[in-house]
Parts: structure tokens; sequence; C-alpha cells
């Protein structure tokens, strides 16, 4: 047995024991100590494990089943390294990781609730744990073998190294409200627990925000993934619990402040956790294997991942039901319009959006238990996502005016007259550009309206620190994001150019030019182009060549970064035709033509039946002669059914065919066609680009830089 | 009931039978290519045609021919896209789209392959 695989034995066993006790302790806490002490023991053998891995990757031990199926030994370290998690078993471990390490700080900020957080917390890594074991990453090969079978070139990329970890990171930090929402409501104690999980929210929904929004980054980047959102059942497993995080945070604001929405902060951390779990359940379980580009294979986890789900739901509806009905709640009455309401509006608004997002990614299974198993279009997300993007903008445009309780409208119409105004001109702006959809100009008046009163609001803000305006900068990024979501993907145009080599060619106001394809290193091989732009010209090498690992045709543009657009050069496809020259021939009895060589004679005609009812066979009798052979050739058709079958013959010289094209009875000729290979002459080769433009895609980065600065920002108010 | 409750449940309802209504609209069954020529739009699965897809520069669209499992349908396909990176080495191939004119235009072509996260084939 392998280390790796001993100590994740060990990792199991204090995995347990810790739970065990930390179970008694709930009771009683003189085994805490002891409970803490196997937590200890099971973060440092699962880091053993990890360690172990990576080391079989960099060492390429192919005696590894895992190793050999996702690595070779001419990979770049950095690669090697993100081999690690390319695979299911590799990234459970990963997660498993940075459980661990995670529940360290955690048993630090749970205090004296550490016995019930950390009991559910390790409940929840027994449960990664057990998917491990089903599918361990050190499972051996029958035989060992000398070189592995690389890694898939579409993960071959440096976002490869962070994104994953970030996604995982985000999906352990999201247990953490979930395990303290859980002690709290079996302690039945509501005091403390959401002060203590609010920068854990916030940290989820940094670093999971940060795994989405960098897997879009790198989607961008590299074809194959379809664009930088494609909502994509995996895609989307990630997004829903993002999106309930949201409401969560801004839910725990109204609880820290007033007291309020207790019952629906619990709800909310429980839920984003069960989505997580849920979401697992439909990627990694092969259920959704028909309807997703990423597919990842039943690896034979159903079982345990369904088991888990149901537990995880049965005790937290079991607790929820029991304490929810005695759960004192303060009641607020407020105006409707205050900044209180709005938060409660933001917070509904959101928890639709999570469920219809998820109602559209878990149709094929509804639907296949229901009838027939459907898929839904991706114009489904659109139609759900636009109404509701348009009212929570709507909510941010007005909020940083509203006072908390009651607002005074006299004085917000002069606050808002200003940005009403800009953003008015600026919408007017666009649709003389070119937006003319009615629901696209709502949502772009009031996103620009939003994207102004915040901004004001941040300025305000800025001289009371940075760290106060963690809110506003976060809007402000919402703000830019949709902007960019908006612009880039519904005014993005593009073409397809056939670019002949040598030919240069204008697209809009830029030319190319096909140079010719350039070998590289592992036979990634690039396109070579020349890209010509207000007169000054370039090579750019956007990359196109078949991979053996994944036998699929790989593409990676060339993206001309602009602040007002793109442009993105993305090869399709490269066609290589063998020149060739066809001539036609018309020859009565007797008379011959020359080629190649060859003096070619029409003979006579050749007629029987063909075996099948009605056919005829008609051939041309051919002397093929040169200086010292004699043959002959009959090319025929057979003729009667719907259409002729053409049945050519080659000359001797293997280049050369000949073609018995008609037959003219009356004057008693043929017409032939004599198709020739053109011999040392260069085929022709060319390009298939496609060229898009695609406008404001910088404000999409921009808007999600400033999202994660903002929730870090968060971080460090709630902390400190 | 306060009037302020019975407006945000109506809010509330009238997202969710639209959500509701949407999903109804935006499902694509899986049918046979018989179904699917009466119209709608749905998902078919087939195998390429081997030598059948050409691309045409005209109208900027991706051309091929799938055939049915049982191996006796067969539909042209025009996809309006780019054509996927594994498509000749896909198993089968899924279009999702309408019946118009003679031939399925695809907006969506989703590729079957062994796999492209889990291509790990044990050596026998």
């Amino acid at each position: 047995m392998l280390l790796g695989q001993a100590t994740l034995y060990l990792t199991t066993v204090f995995t347990l024991l810790a739970l065990a006790l930390y179970g008694a302790s709930l009771k009683n806490n003189r085994l805490l100590k002891l409970a803490r002490f196997s937590f200890w023991l099971a973060t440092f053998f699962c880091a053993i494990s990890s360690f172990a891995l990576l080391y079989a990757f960099l060492t390429h031990d192919f005696r590894i089943s895992y190793v050999f199926g996702y690595s070779s030994s001419d990979l770049p370290l950095f690669y090697l390294i993100s081999s690690f998690w390319a695979g299911q078993e590799g990234s459970f471990l990963l997660w498993l990781l940075i459980g661990f390490l995670l529940g360290l700080f955690v048993i630090k900020s749970a205090k004296e609730e550490q016995a019930p957080v950390l009991f559910y917390f390790t409940l929840v890594q027994v449960f990664i744990l057990f998917m491990l074991l089903k599918k361990s990453p050190f499972e051996l090969l029958p035989q060992a073998q000398t070189e592995g079978r690389g890694l898939n070139p579409l993960l071959q990329d440096p976002w490869m190294v962070v994104h994953p970890p970030l996604v995982f990171l985000g999906y352990a930090a999201l247990t953490v409200p979930f395990a303290f929402a859980i002690a709290a409501l079996q302690k039945n104690n509501f005091d403390t627990w959401y002060k203590r999980a609010f920068p854990w929210v916030s940290f989820s929904i940094l670093s999971l925000g940060a795994g989405i929004f960098v897997g879009g980054f790198w989607a961008y980047k590299v074809l194959g993934w379809g664009g930088y959102w494609g909502w994509d059942p995996v895609e989307n497993a990630s997004l829903i619990p993002w999106l309930t995080s949201l409401a969560l945070v801004h839910g725990l604001i109204l609880e820290k402040v007033q007291g309020s929405l207790r019952k629906t902060n619990l709800f909310l951390a429980i839920i984003s956790f069960l989505l997580v779990v849920y979401g697992t359940f439909l990627t990694r379980s092969g259920v959704l294997a028909d309807f997703s580009v990423h597919s990842f294979a039943d690896l034979g986890i159903n079982a345990y991942l369904i088991f888990f789900m149901l537990l995880f739901l049965a005790v937290s509806i079991g607790l929820m039901l029991g304490r929810f009905p005695a759960l004192k709640v303060q009641k607020t009455s407020t105006d409707p319009i205050s900044q209180q309401k709005f938060i409660i509006y933001v917070i509904w608004g959101l928890a639709i959006l999570s469920f219809l997002v998820l109602l559209g990614t878990s149709a094929p299974l509804i639907t296949k238990i229901l009838t027939q198993p459907s898929n839904v279009a991706i114009s489904y997300y659109v139609k759900i996502s636009l109404p509701l993007a348009v009212l929570l903008v709507l909510f941010l445009s007005f909020s940083p005016l509203l006072d908390w309780q009651k607002t005074d409208l006299t004085v917000l119409r002069k606050k808002v007259l200003l940005p009403f105004i800009i953003a008015l001109a600026l919408t007017l702006l666009s649709y003389l550009w070119g937006v003319k959809n009615l629901s696209h100009l709502l949502l772009l008046f009031f996103t620009l309206w939003a994207l102004l009163s915040n901004l004001v609001r941040f300025f305000r803000k800025l001289p009371e620190g940075l760290v106060q305006t963690a809110g506003f900068m976060t809007h402000l990024g919402f703000a830019l994001l949709v902007i960019g979501i908006l612009f880039s993907s519904g005014y993005s145009r593009s073409q397809r150019v056939a670019l002949e080599k040598g030919k240069p060619q204008t697209i809009e106001k830029f030319q190319l030019t096909y140079q010719g394809e350039i070998p590289e290193q592992n036979k990634q091989n690039s396109v070579s182009l020349l890209f010509a732009e207000n007169g000054k010209s370039r090579e750019v090498r956007p990359k196109l060549y078949f991979s053996d690992y994944t036998q699929e045709q790989m593409r990676k543009p060339y993206i001309r970064r602009g602040f007002t657009f793109d442009l993105y050069l993305a090869p399709l496809e490269l066609r290589k035709i063998a020149s060739h020259s066809d001539s036609a021939v018309i020859l009565g009895k007797g008379e011959s033509f020359e080629i190649s060589g060859y003096k070619v004679t029409f003979v006579d005609y050749e007629m029987e039946p063909h075996t099948e009812g009605g056919q005829m066979k008609i051939g041309a009798k051919l002397s093929v002669s040169s200086n010292d052979s004699s043959l002959t050739l009959v090319p025929y058709q057979i003729v009667g059914g719907e259409e002729p079958e053409f049945h050519d013959v080659t000359l001797p010289d293997g280049q050369t065919k000949i073609i018995l094209e008609k037959i003219i009875a009356d004057s008693r000729q043929i017409g032939l066609i004599v198709h020739t290979e053109a011999q040392g002459a260069e085929p022709t080769e060319t390009l298939l680009i496609e060229v898009s433009h695609k406008p404001l895609i910088n404000l999409l980065w921009l808007g999600g830089v400033l999202v994660m600065l903002g929730s870090l920002l968060s971080i460090k108010r709630r902390v400190s | 009931m306060k009037p302020k409750y019975i407006i945000a449940a109506i809010v509330v309802i009238v997202f969710l039978v639209f959500g509701a209504f949407s999903l109804k609209k935006s499902l694509t069954p899986y049918v046979s290519f018989a179904q699917a020529q009466k119209g709608g739009t749905v998902q078919i699965i087939g195998k390429l045609v081997s030598g059948t897809d050409y691309y045409d520069t005209q109208t900027q669209k991706l051309a091929f021919t799938l055939i049915d499992d049982q191996g006796h349908g067969q539909m042209k396909i025009l996809y309006n896209g780019v054509k996927p990176g594994n498509f000749e080495q896909a198993t089968e191939i899924v279009a999702i789209g309408k019946y118009q004119n003679g031939t399925f235009e695809a907006d969506q072509l989703l590729v079957k392959c062994p796999s492209k996260y889990q291509g790990l084939e044990q050596p026998k």
C-alpha cells in the first residue's frame, strides 16, 4: 500500500474519532481537547496524503492510475501541480484538505460553541472523505507504466492552477455558516452565530466568486468551453450557492443592525450549503452526462451522494421545523421606501433568481422523473435573468440614497435628479448606437443610474477610509459587470472569413493575412497571421492543432484587447486542398487524345444489362498506350436507377483518373472528364477564421475585480 | 393580512409562474427524427455520417448529416456556428434546434465524446 493511501485511512480514522468526540462533547466538555486533537491529527494526515499525491505527480509515479491518467513526464512544473486536481479523485482530496485547513480557523472563531459547530463541520468532512475512499487517487494500475497519458490540453493553462482551488475554497467556506447555523438551531441559542458566521459568508462570496470569475475569464481566452459563461450545469452548480450567499450577506446586515430576519438567515445559510451538495451530486454523479459539455463520468458514488444529501436535508429540515415555531423574531415596522426594506427586496430577488436557475439546471432530472428527459435551452436563463436583473439594479440604484428607516421623498428627489439625467442621456446615446431592445434599454438605464449613484456615494465615503466603502465598491462593480455582460453578450458581432494563404483581406478596419502554419512545442501548432491596424502591422499567432490526448481540434484565439472593444480572432479550420485540374474531352469512335505521356483512344461502346432489374451498364472501351505498353480500360456508368452511378478508371501513372461523364448517342460520341493531380505543386491552404467584435467586455472584467475587492474589504471590516 | 404582504406574495407568484412558463417553453425534449419533423424546438441525437460535413461559406453555416441509432433515419443539420473541436471524433452528436424546410436548423450542438474531463482508459 502506498503511503498516501495509508495516511488517507489514518485521516478517516481520526476524522471519525473527531466526529465521535465532538458528538460526545455536545453534552459535556471533558472530551473537547481530545476531539480537537483528533481533528488536528486528521488534518495532519490529510496534508501528508496530499503531499504524497503531489510528490507522485512531481516524480512521475506512473504506478498510480490517477497520475498516469492526468500527467506525463514532459509537463512543466506548474501543470504538474495542477494535474493534482485535474480529475475527480484529486479534486475531492483538495476539497477535503481545504476543509481541514479552514476547520483549524473555525475552531478559533467558534469559541465556546466549538463542539456543535465542529461536529457538523466534521460530518461534512466525512461526506467528502467517503467519496475519496470509494474512488481513491492512490489506486494502483495492474501494471506500472513508463509514460502517462498527459494532461488535457484544455486544462494546460495558468488559470487551471488557481481556478479549481478557489472554487473548492468557496465550497469549503460555505460549510462554515452551515455548521454555525445548525449548531445554533441545535443549541437553541441564536445570539452569536450570525456575528461569527458573517466574515465566513463574505469569505465564501469572495472565494467562490473569484473562482467563478476566473473560470469565466479562462473560458474567454481559451476556446472550447463556449465563451465566458454558458449556463452549463457545472457552472450553474457554483453560481446558485453564490447567489444564495449574496442574499445571506444582505440578510446578515439586517440581523446585525436590528436583529430581524433571523429565520431567513438561518435558512439561507443552510440552503447555500445544501445547494453545494446538490450541485456536487448533479455534476459528479453522471446524471447530467447527456446534457453537459463538462460531463463527468459516473464513478459509482451516487449512492453516497444521495445518502449524504438526504442526511443533511433531514437534519436541516428537522431542526428548522423543531425550532422555528418557537423562535422569537424582532418585528420592525418600516416604511416600504427605506434602505431596510430594499435589502429585503434584494434578498427576495436573489432568492427567486437562484431558484429559477436551480429549476433550469435540474430540468433534466425533473423531466426524467415526470416524462421524457428534457434539457432547457440557454434562452430560458436569459429570459428569466433579464427581468430579475432589471429589478435588482433598480434596487441598487435607489438604495444608497435611501435612509435606513424612512426616506423623505422631497430630499430623495433632489439626490436622484443628477444621476437620473446622466443615466438617461447615456441610455439615449446607447439607443442611437444600436441598443434597440426595450428590456435591454431598461436594464441599461437602471444599471447606469445604479453605477452613478453608487459612484457618488463611494467618493463621499472615501475620506472615512477605504474599508468603509466596501459595499459601494461591490455594488459599483456589479453595475459595471452588468453593463459588460449586456454589451458583450447582446451586441457582439462576428463573421467567419476564409483567408487564402498570402492574400490579405480587410475585415472591419483591420487587415488580416494568413501566412502559414507554425510548428510548435508538443505539436501545439499555431497559425501565423499578419494583423494590420492603423497602418501598423504585426504578427499574431492563435493556436490551432489536433490534440492526440482528447482527439479534438484545439483552438486558442488571439485577442486584441482594447478599451471599448476586444477583437477576437478564433481560428476554426485549416483546409489544405491539393491542386488538381479537371478537363473535359469529347471523343468520337477511333479518335484519341494525349495525357501525361499516354495516348487514349475511344474504341467502342460496351453495353450489358446490369444485374438489378432494368439497369444498364454502359462503358466506353478505351485503348491506352504509351511507348512501352498498352492496355484497355473501361470507365462505365450504370443507368436506369434514380441517378447514374459513375465508375472511373485510373491510368498506370496513378495520378490521372478518367470518368465517363456522358454518352452522346446521336453523334456516337462520348464525353470524358480527365482529372489530374498536379505533381509537386503546393496544396492551397485556406484558414477559416471567426472574427468577433466584442464591445465593452473590459467593463465585465473591471466590474468583477471591483466586486472581489469590495468583498475583500468587507471581510476586513467584519473581522476588525 | 396586510396589503403589503399581499403585494409581496403577488410579485413572488408572478415571477414563479413566469419562470415555470419560460421553463416549459424552453424545454427541449429528446425526440426521434420523425418526431422532430413535426416542429418545435427539440434535441435529436445521432451519429455523424462521415464525409457529409462541409462548411457553407455563403450562409456561414456548418452542414452535416446525422443518422439515428437504429440506422435508418437520416437528417440534414444546418448549424449556425463554429464546428466543435471534437466533431469528427464524436461518438454521438446532439443537435438542439428546430426542423424547418427540410433541414434541422440547430442553435446548439453537444458533442458527446468518451469524455472531456474523465478521459481515463485503463491500459489492458
